[in-house]
Formats: structure tokens, C-alpha cells, sequence
């Protein structure tokens, strides 16, 4: 039984790209073999193509920063997006950063049930979905499905950061080190991130060599930690990198883990309100306590 | 086993400050028993790496018939080219090479000859004029045509006027617009366009390296000179890893700079996508 | 007629101490094909590892050397593993390896790689399942191919049948006291669904480096490196320097033509785009290699497929480039 978001969402991309004057919809769609990935369409046929079911994992803002979306931006035209309520953090963080103009980005926010990954062989919701408290998005142009009695999900979001730091520092110490000896560099965590949007990484400078390139523990850690910091207070919580990860390191742990500190360290929120300052850009000097910065 | 990502040793022996941002550094061999002196074909380049730092492919700018040491000429830009500039004479450096093919220069006898180069492109030149002015009477007319972005950023000058000196070999130099000095007395205007003022015989062959940019000009005035595409040679530059057409990065096309090149023809290159 | 473990076990009583063993192993996140110490955790119910041959051919980090920064003198490190025994690849990942010496063993070859496919035995399991990612079929190979291995142990009722396909192999048999079976009886290879078409490919390559199809196929990928570190016969590396104050190492590591980095100079990028790496990665595999050593770089193991984040899917892609359908 197809659910009735699918049809609304199809209808709507189709009312945009024809009437809507958005040149682009950045939607989920099917392989031949009924596997949801990201489609963008551009024609009617296209918007007739797209999906939503509970295997709508992607956050497809991430390619409102890359070419086509970025170039039809650029141009003053407008895209539209289909988020969940996680992804649409990530789309208002990128407004506040500046990097996509809010009045060009249609955001077509769906009502979801969570999540289920393709190969968790009836292993339930992804663990990213526990506890989610955005199960209707907090921020589109349109929302599709029924506000209507939807709770959030059951389910504690920091269940296995909390197992870990139950432990000592040198099993904890020992759990990264494991993980990281297994990290190849892919870089499919900073791909598939939308926040990790830095026409040159810190990774690609060379001067200096910022963070090592070999896949060595060393290095690894280092390149995990720095990006972990440059996320911090900006992290979407979407759990793209744990997923797209070859070698199963928990990735968003370190970022769940860090978001929660700076909700109770600040009162912030990522992804909230398209007005607020960008967490990391923001400085208050009226509340330093240091007097180094005049 | 051999082992040919690894380096031999070379000392630095003298350094030549040719510019603001370009040194010439002459090198030998640490263990000159080892592999015996360098012998190597002009066109042909090398791996040379600082440690700690990394590797880079520069062209082996000196003569080849001075086996005694060589020289590359670096410009500073990027990491290794800085590390590079930061050494003194006593440091020690790796040295893998030499690889590519050459300047065919065995096929250009009796032949006239333009050599023409922008900016650091003079550098592989060097050592193709230094063994063409060896054999002087193999080939016919040579004219060097060399132009700097200014005045101030001239390589090789005491060998510039030595060949301005020969009497046999026709020196053309020129600064691009606006990089003329008071007292500069030589042409103002970039390479390709002083080519074409200098209008050379339509079965000349001309080498020449350069910018990028410069050398797709170039091409341009060659094709209206008349001269044919495979008389006009060139030697290219890709970021490169192993030098020895293994690693997968030097490639434009099917070919790599590495081992199918540096140096090509442009009739070769016609034939490429336009990658590099 | 022996079953995997078993196979193993003899090869740890006669070499347990002399030979460096793979063998594939299960992780939390998947089978791996890991050194081993011992024959008892080997996992033989997977269709394919996560990982390919390559960690053990062409390790994603290998050190070449060490230096010491004072008196500039570099130590080459030796690879001391003697004679690799690998027990458990599949046919797709063997044949792989046999696409990679062509490349890396040409007239300048590079020596460490292949001296250690001379000191290696490959045992391969042929498949008795397959899914839906895997097309080894529609680039000549299949479940039980032979290609690249030295002895093939072919499913059948009970066990597997033992083949040796190289001399290598056959004196390997022996050293391990392992018989030949020469009957028959293998249990028919499973059927490999996914086909991909490369009827027109290399033509419409040729001569069509610049069309805009490569835009529309790419548009999904994130350039990320996944498709190039699992796939079996990517093989592009960099070579690195790691020093600390006074002493470093020199690396050789994987690289991506995915990556910005991988062409790019401090004077110029000749490669600009994601579209025009993607078109890196096909024409590679697809023309480069073939013109150049005559073997198409893809097996068909569907590595790429699998793990692709966004459903980049090389066979609809081969199909689609050559299509005569309008953009």
C-alpha cells in the first residue's frame, strides 16, 4: 500500500516545477529495484517518480551546496527540497551560515515514522531515530502528511554514548582506538554530511599538513576529532555518516555526544530558527570572562 | 628486489638564486658509486623529495653532458617547492629519476629550430639548448625566443648573454606588456605574439614549454605559421605521485605524462581530451 | 572433497608458523578478510567481503621507509611476510588480482606488489549465492570462474571440490597434503541477476569525452571515496612523508581520483567538477585500461554498488552513456 505522503509530495513537486517556478526538486526516488535513493528532478515525469517510505534515509540537504542546486541558486532561481524533521536542521543551519538563500529553498517537509536502514534485516528503527522529538519538521514552506496526534518516537538519542561513558577512560580510549584503526579515509562521513560544506577542507591543505593523510590510527583520530569540533552546535543529528560508513565506526556518536553538551553548556539548539546567529560564528563579548579580547 | 619508489640520496651543493620566487639548486649524488653519475636525455624529469615533507616532479635543467652534478630550477608555489627553497647547500634530498621520454633531438638534424619558452617554462629548455649548442653544426638556423612576465624575473641570465654572444644562434628576449624597466632595451609583448612577429619558415620545428595558457596560444600561432603539428613539440606537467605510470593520477586520456611523456608533440596532443 | 575449515586447518598444521594466512573473518559491521591466527573463526556465509584483496596486495598504508631528518639517511622497510596463503576469496576478487598485475606489472613494474603476488596462493571458494549487486557474469567472469586463482574450491553436496588450476597450486596441494578431486558434481553456480551491457561502450568512449551525459549520471555522487577504496581493482596511491621532529616515514597510501586533491596542482586543477572525476573513474576502467593493457578494471563484484550512499549504479550508468535516448 503506497502511503498517501507519497502522492501529495509527487502532486506538489509537480505543481512547483511547473507552476511553482522552482527549477529543481530534491526529492527521493527508485532504482529498478524498488531502492529508495536520492533523485533530482527537474520535469513532471521526474516529480511522478517520487518516493517516501520508511527507507527515505538521506539528508538530501546536502545537495542544495553542490552543483546542479548550487549553480541554479547561484543564478536567483529557486529548489526545492523533501526533508524529515532532521534533515530540515541541517537546511535551516545552512540559511543562518548563509549558505543557501532562504527566500530561493522551498522546503517540503515530510512527516516521518522513522527510519529504517536497507540491510538492518528487520532490525527496527535506525538508532539515530530514537527519542526524535522533530517527527513533524520544525521548519518547510509545506508539510506533508498529518500533524494530528503524532508523538515522538520512544527511545533515548544518547543510549550508546551514555553505555560508553559508563566505562573507564582506558576502555573508552580503547573502544576509539578500535574504531579508528578501522577508518580507510574515505571520507564518505564528510560527503555525506550537509554541514561539511568547505570548498577545501582542512584535510586538503597542505600548509601546513593540518591532519595527516595516511590511514593511521594517528591521523584518523585527528581527522574524526577536528571534524567532530567543526560540528559542533551545527550537527543536524541525521545520522547520514554512522550510515554511509564501510566500517561501522559510530561516527555520530562523537556528534550526539558533543550537541548535548552544548544544549546544556549553552541552551542551544541546532537547526532551529532561520533568524539566530550561527552557533559557531557568534561572540558575545558583553558575557566574556576573559579580558584578552578587547 | 627493485625498488623504484624509493629515492637515492643527493647532497646540495650550490644554490643559485635566479629570481624572487625561482632557485637554481645543483645536486650530487651522496654515494656516487652507487648507480654511477646521472645520465639522462634532455626533456626527461625527476622525484625530488625533502624529507618529512614530500615529493615533486621537476625537469633535470642542467646540460646532460655534465655528469659530474645536476641541476633543477624551482619555483616557489606550493609545499614542497617552499620546503625546497628552504634548504641550505649541505642538505640532503631524495632523487628518483630520471623518467619520461625526450626531446627528440636526433630526429631534428639539419632541421631549423625555434625554441621558445615562458617564464619557468625555460627551464626543461635549458638542457635541450645545452646539447644542441654542443653540436652546433648537426642542426640549421636556431633562434631562442624567451620572455619573463617582467624585467626582474629573467633565469639563467650569465648563460642568456653567453648564447647572445655565440654568434651563431639568434637570442630573441621579451617581458609581457607592462613588465618593461627604464632600461629595457629587448621586446615587450608575450612569446606567442613576438613568434609570429619573428615569423619563422613554415618547416621549422619548434620546442617550447610554458604556462598552460601560453602554450594554447602558441599552438594557435604555430598552426598559422604553417608549421606542422608534429613539428611542434612541447613538454607537459600533471601533478604526479610515483613517476613510473603505476599510481593512476598523471593521466590525460590513455596516456600518462609520466612514462607516455612529458614531452609530446602537438600533433599527440590533438589527439587528447583537454585535461591538463 | 573437504569443507573450508578443515582446508584451513591443514594449512595452519603445515604453515602455521611460516605462512602469513587470510582468510575472511566476521566483524560486527560485516566479513573482512583479515590475517588470521587460527583456523577457527572463519566465516564462509557471506556473498562477498566488505573488503577486497587489495588490504593484503596493495595495503591501504604501506610504509616504505623510515629517515631520520638529522643526517637525512633513509632505511627502505622490507615486506618480511614470506609466503601469503589466502583461503576463502571469491572468484570476482581473484580475477581482480589478475587485472591488477597486468597494470602494476608492466614493463616498469611496481616490485613490491608484485613481489608479493609471486609469493602468494591464492585458494578461492566458489560462490553458492549470489545477490542482487553482484554482475560478474556481463564482464566474462562468474561464481566459479578461475581467473587469478591457483587452486578453486567448487561447491558440491557436503563440501567443496578441490581444483588445482596452477602449478602453484597443485604443489601447494601437496605441501598441505590436500588431494585433487578430479570428479564431478559441483552444485550449479547461483544465478547472476544483475546484467550490464557493454555493447557500444568503448566506442561512444572514444569519441565522447566531452558529451553532457556525464553531468546527468553523476549528479547523485558525493565524490567520496567508497566506490574507489572497496572496489577490487582500483589502484591509485600516493606516496606520503609522516616526520615527527627528528625521524618519519614515507607511506605509500590510497587515493581517489574522486578527490579534488588528487589532480590538483598549487599552478592549476585540470580536472574541475565532480561530473569530470566520475568520468575519471568510467573511463579508467573502462577505456584507459583496456587501451592500454588490454583488460576492462571492473570484475563485477558490485562492490560500488552496494555501498554507494545515494544509489550510484555503475551498470544502469554503462547502459545509459552509450543509449541513443535523448538527454
Amino acid at each position: 500500500m503506497v502511503d498517501e505522503r507519497e502522492g501529495a509530495l509527487r502532486q506538489k513537486a509537480e505543481d512547483l516545477l511547473s507552476q511553482g517556478g522552482v527549477k529543481l526538486v530534491i526529492g527521493y526516488g527508485k532504482n529498478a529495484l524498488g531502492e529508495v535513493r536520492p533523485l533530482l528532478a527537474r520535469t513532471r515525469a521526474h516529480a511522478r517518480s517520487l518516493v517516501w517510505n520508511s527507507s527515505c534515509v538521506h539528508n538530501l540537504a546536502v545537495y542544495l551546496t553542490r552543483e546542479p542546486a548550487a549553480g541554479i541558486l547561484r543564478r536567483g532561481e529557486k529548489v526545492a527540497v523533501v526533508v524529515k524533521g532532521c534533515d530540515a536542521r541541517a537546511v535551516v543551519t545552512l540559511i543562518q551560515e548563509g549558505q543557501v538563500p532562504r527566500e530561493l529553498v522551498h522546503v517540503m517537509g515530510v512527516i516521518c515514522d522513522g527510519v529504517t536502514y536497507p540491510d538492518a534485516d528487520g532490525a527496527g528503527l535506525a538508532v539515530k531515530c530514537g527519542g526524535c522529538q522533530v517527527r513533524v519538521p520544525s521548519f518547510y514552506n509545506d508539510l506533508v502528511g498529518d500533524p494530528e496526534g503524532v508523538e515522538p518516537l520512544p527511545g533515548n538519542p544518547l543510549a550508546d554514548a551514555e553505555d560508553l561513558l559508563a566505562e573507564t577512560e582506558d576502555e573508552r580510549w580503547a573502544f576509539w582506538r578500535e574504531q579508528m584503526e578501522k577508518c580507510m579515509r574515505c571520507y564518505a562521513c564528510r560527503e555525506a554530511c550537509p554541514m561539511c560544506y568547505c570548498k577545501e577542507c582542512i584535510t586538503e591543505k597542505s600548509r601546513p599538513q593540518w591532519i595527516d593523510r595516511a590511514p593511521l590510527p594517528r591521523g584518523n583520530l585527528a581527522y574524526h576529532l577536528v571534524r567532530a569540533a567543526h560540528l559542533a552546535g551545527r550537527c543536524s543529528s541525521c545520522g547520514e555518516c554512522t550510515r554511509v560508513c564501510p566500517v561501522g565506526i559510530p561516527v555520530d556518536m562523537l556528534n550526539r555526544f558533543l550537541t548535548s553538551r552544548i544544549r546544556t553548556a549553552f541552551g542551544h539548539e541546532c537547526g532551529v530558527d532561520c533568524e539566530a546567529e550561527a552557533f559557531q560564528s557568534t561572540f558575545n563579548k558583553a558575557e566574556d570572562p576573559e579580558d584578552y579580547i578587547r | 628486489m627493485e625498488e623504484n619508489l624509493l629515492p637515492r640520496m643527493c647532497e646540495v651543493v650550490q644554490i643559485i638564486r635566479e629570481t624572487a620566487d625561482v632557485k637554481t639548486l645543483k645536486l650530487r649524488f651522496v654515494e656516487a658509486a652507487k648507480g654511477g653519475p646521472l645520465t639522462f636525455e634532455p626533456g626527461q624529469f625527476c622525484l625530488i623529495s625533502v624529507l618529512g615533507v614530500g615529493e615533486a616532479a621537476f625537469c633535470i635543467a642542467s646540460s646532460p653532458l655534465d655528469t659530474s652534478s645536476f641541476e633543477i630550477t624551482v619555483k616557489r608555489l606550493g609545499k614542497v617547492t617552499a620546503a625546497v627553497h628552504d634548504l641550505e647547500v649541505g642538505d640532503i634530498v631524495g632523487f628518483r629519476g630520471p623518467y619520461g621520454n625526450s626531446f627528440p633531438l636526433q630526429d631534428l638534424e639539419g632541421r631549423d629550430i625555434v625554441i621558445a619558452g615562458g617564464g619557468i617554462g625555460i627551464a626543461p629548455l635549458r638542457s635541450v639548448i645545452h646539447k644542441i649548442l654542443a653540436e652546433r653544426d648537426k642542426y640549421g638556423k636556431i633562434l631562442i625566443l624567451y620572455g619573463a612576465r617582467t624585467a626582474r624575473d629573467f633565469l639563467y641570465r650569465s648563460e642568456l648573454k653567453q648564447w647572445e654572444d655565440r654568434g651563431d644562434v639568434a637570442v630573441v628576449t621579451t617581458v609581457d606588456p607592462g613588465g618593461e624597466e627604464d632600461a629595457w632595451r629587448a621586446k615587450i609583448g608575450f612569446v606567442p605574439t613576438i613568434l609570429e612577429e619573428l615569423k619563422p619558415p613554415g618547416d621549422s620545428v619548434l620546442i617550447t614549454c610554458g604556462p598552460a595558457v601560453m602554450l594554447k596560444v602558441i599552438f594557435e600561432t604555430a598552426r598559422r605559421l604553417g608549421l606542422k603539428s608534429g613539428d611542434v613539440i612541447t613538454t607537459l606537467e600533471m601533478k604526479m605521485s610515483c613517476g613510473v605510470g603505476t599510481c593512476g593520477r598523471c593521466n590525460i586520456g590513455s596516456v600518462y605524462v609520466c612514462k607516455d611523456g612529458p614531452v609530446f608533440t602537438l600533433e599527440e596532443i590533438e589527439a587528447l581530451p583537454d585535461e591538463f | 572433497m573437504i569443507t573450508v575449515p578443515d582446508l584451513l586447518r591443514r594449512v595452519f598444521e603445515k604453515g602455521g608458523e611460516t605462512y602469513t594466512i587470510f582468510a575472511p573473518i566476521r566483524r560486527d559491521y560485516g566479513v573482512m578478510i583479515e590475517r588470521v591466527a587460527g583456523p577457527e573463526d572463519i566465516s564462509l556465509d557471506h556473498v562477498l567481503t566488505r573488503n577486497t584483496l587489495k588490504d593484503v596486495m596493495l595495503p591501504s598504508c604501506e610504509p616504505l621507509a623510515r629517515y631520520d631528518l638529522e643526517r637525512g639517511a633513509l632505511e627502505p622497510l622490507k615486506d618480511d611476510s614470506g609466503t601469503i596463503v589466502v583461503v576463502g576469496t571469491r572468484p570476482c576478487d581473484a580475477a581482480a588480482q589478475a587485472i591488477l598485475d597486468k597494470i602494476l606489472g608492466g614493463e616498469v613494474a611496481d616490485e613490491r606488489y608484485m613481489d608479493r603476488r609471486r609469493r602468494t596462493v591464492m585458494v578461492t571458494v566458489g560462490c553458492s549465492r549470489a545477490d542482487s549487486a553482484c554482475f560478474c557474469t556481463s564482464m566474462g567472469y562468474g561464481p566459479h570462474d578461475e581467473t587469478g586463482s591457483d587452486v578453486l574450491l567448487l561447491p558440491a553436496e557436503g563440501g567443496y571440490l578441490v581444483r588445482a588450476i596452477t602449478d602453484r597450486g597443485r604443489a601447494f596441494l601437496s605441501e598441505i597434503g590436500v588431494p585433487e578431486d578430479k570428479e564431478e558434481g559441483v552444485t550449479p553456480p547461483p544465478e547472476i541477476t544483475r546484467k550490464a551491457t557493454t555493447e557500444g561502450l568503448k566506442d561512444w568512449l572514444d569519441k565522447n569525452f566531452d558529451h553532457c551525459r556525464w553531468e546527468e549520471v553523476s549528479e547523485n555522487c558525493l565524490s567520496c571515496g567508497i566506490c574507489y577504496y572497496l572496489c577490487p581493482t582500483c589502484h591509485c596511491f600516493d606516496i606520503v612523508d609522516e616526520a615527527g621532529l627528528t625521524r618519519g616515514e614515507r607511506l605509500r597510501v590510497w587515493d581517489s581520483c574522486s578527490f579534488k586533491g588528487f589532480t590538483k596542482m598549487a599552478s592549476h586543477q585540470p580536472r574541475v567538477g565532480r561530473h569530470a572525476r566520475y568520468r575519471q573513474r568510467i573511463m579508467h576502467k573502462f577505456k584507459y585500461t583496456v587501451d592500454n593493457v588490454g583488460e576492462t578494471a571492473c570484475v563485477g563484484d558490485g562492490r560500488c554498488i552496494r555501498f554507494c550512499p545515494v544509489g550510484v549504479d555503475i551498470t544502469e550508468i554503462l547502459e545509459k552513456l552509450p543509449s541513443e535516448e535523448e538527454a
